[in-house]
């Protein structure tokens, strides 16, 4: 069975006369900003008023995700991904991918010009909004331009946090998350 | 040396040869007298003719397509000699059958050595001669043909006569006694004797030699001494206390040499911990694989 490809035809469509901007499957205007001018608003906006934009962001574009999707429910995990990284890359938030370790699932976002804590907002926000179910993220790592964010239950992104603040990398943690030890 | 003493000597010489030929024609029946005596008395023909009772058992005995005899042939002067010489012994015979003891006669008689031996030599057995010569030996003696051709019948005889039980039943005369055989070939084909029969069934007492050739010593693998294998079944059978032994009959050796009485069973077993680490798990065993990216998210949020 193959994959269904993502199709960027007609994604964005700008009206010029108007002076509007219109995504593909949203029915809403799309704003082109610059990412200083966002990262400069974010940095002085507390932190629950920037992980709410990384909320309203993602869930935008989970919506146009889940337009593209017939059933987000039984849809694959490639094509599921597929379609999500299509439209976070047309969002311009970066080139969106799935890690899989073990029974865990590691949402891989490359780069992205969002903030840490907006980019853990953004990623669970774009699930649930595809999907119909919120999972709980929180930010593994981020180095060399690539984030990592493990979506779980709330006690597994507690377990791992307390792994890693014991001094245990992502990976082990990651891997004590697996085993079962608390 | 006048005449008339040389013709004397000569009639002298001449009644001696006469009288030794005489002795000739006893001992060996019908002979040929090399001279003929024209003295000597004339024969009646009719003493030598045929007997009847001898004719008849030839003609039993030939066969019926045979052709009748010849006419006896005409006698010469010799065998007038011959038939004179023949009647005379017959007519002896018959002096001799009618007395017990013979005579005592004159030492010197050259007729004498031949009568004792008649008469002191063993019965031998009857002569086999046909019943015409005996007729023609002795015409004057019916007696003595008649007894030639009984002893000449087979039937009478004791070794021709094979249908008779008596002689089969009878022991073999000496002379037909089975000769031994030599000792080499002597086999015993009566019973064996009881020592010999219960030594078979029951063995002997005494170890007997070896009944076989031993096979040579070049083609046999030297058995180690049991000195040599009791310290090493000692040290190498762990179940000895556990009475995992196998007591085995042993083998006795034609050589004589010593062998085990038991055989010991070694075991190499394995010494395995129970629950020993072997190796570490390098694969997680998983489950069923999600499919879909919603059970993706539904597995990671139950860790």
């Amino acid at each position: 069975m193959g994959v269904p490809s993502f199709d960027c035809a007609h994604a964005v469509r700008f009206d010029l006369p108007r002076g509007t901007v219109h995504a593909k499957g949203d029915p809403g205007r799309v704003v082109l900003v610059p990412a200083a001018a966002l990262d400069q608003l974010l940095r002085d906006a507390p932190s629950a008023a920037a992980e709410s934009f990384g909320a309203a962001l993602g869930a935008a574009v989970g919506r146009r995700v889940a337009a593209r999707l017939a059933d987000a429910q039984t849809a694959s995990i490639d094509a599921f991904v597929t379609q999500l990284a299509g439209e976070a890359a047309i969002a311009g938030v970066g080139a969106v991918a799935v890690e899989r370790w073990g029974r865990a699932l590691v949402m891989v976002v490359s780069a992205s010009p969002l903030a840490d804590s907006v980019l853990v907002a953004f990623v669970s926000s774009a699930i649930e909004a595809a999907c119909g179910a919120r999972p709980v993220c929180t930010l593994l790592a981020r180095g060399d331009g690539v984030s990592r964010v493990f979506a779980g239950s709330q006690g597994g992104v507690e377990r791992i946090r307390e792994s890693m603040a014991s001094g245990l990398s992502w990976a082990d943690a990651l891997a004590r998350l697996n085993q079962g030890v608390p | 040396m006048t005449r008339t003493q040389k013709i004397e000597r000569l009639e002298s010489v001449l009644a001696r040869v006469l009288a030794r030929a005489t002795n000739r024609i006893d001992e060996g029946g019908v002979s040929q007298a090399p001279l003929s005596f024209p003295s000597a008395p004339a024969v009646p023909t009719a003493t030598v003719q045929p007997v009847t009772p001898a004719a008849d058992v030839e003609s039993e005995v030939e066969w019926p397509t045979r052709p009748p005899p010849p006419a006896p042939p005409e006698m010469t002067s010799r065998d007038r000699a011959v038939a004179a010489s023949v009647v005379e012994d017959g007519a002896r015979r018959e002096a001799l059958a009618g007395r017990a003891d013979p005579p005592n006669e004159v030492a010197g008689d050259p007729s004498f050595d031949s009568r004792e031996r008649l008469v002191a030599a063993p019965p031998a057995d009857p002569p086999l001669m046909t019943a015409k010569a005996s007729a023609e030996a002795d015409a004057d003696a019916p007696a003595l043909a008649e007894t030639s051709a009984v002893d000449v019948a087979p039937s009478d005889h004791p070794y021709l006569a094979d249908e008779s039980p008596s002689i089969l039943e009878s022991e073999p005369p000496p002379d037909m006694q089975i000769e031994e055989p030599p000792a080499s070939s002597r086999r015993p084909v009566g019973p064996q004797p009881e020592e010999e029969i219960a030594r078979i069934a029951f063995g002997a007492d005494g170890a007997e030699p070896p009944r076989h050739t031993p096979p040579p010593e070049s083609g046999r693998l030297p058995s180690p001494d049991e000195s040599d294998l009791e310290p090493e079944a000692a040290t190498l059978d762990p179940f000895d206390a556990q009475t995992d032994e196998h007591p085995v009959s042993a083998v006795s050796s034609a050589s004589g040499r010593p062998v085990p009485s038991r055989l010991v069973v070694l075991e190499t077993r394995a010494a395995l911990p129970p629950d020993g680490d072997i190796a570490e798990m390098a694969i997680e065993v998983r489950g069923k694989e999600p499919e879909t990216f919603v059970e993706l998210l539904r597995v990671s949020c139950t860790l």
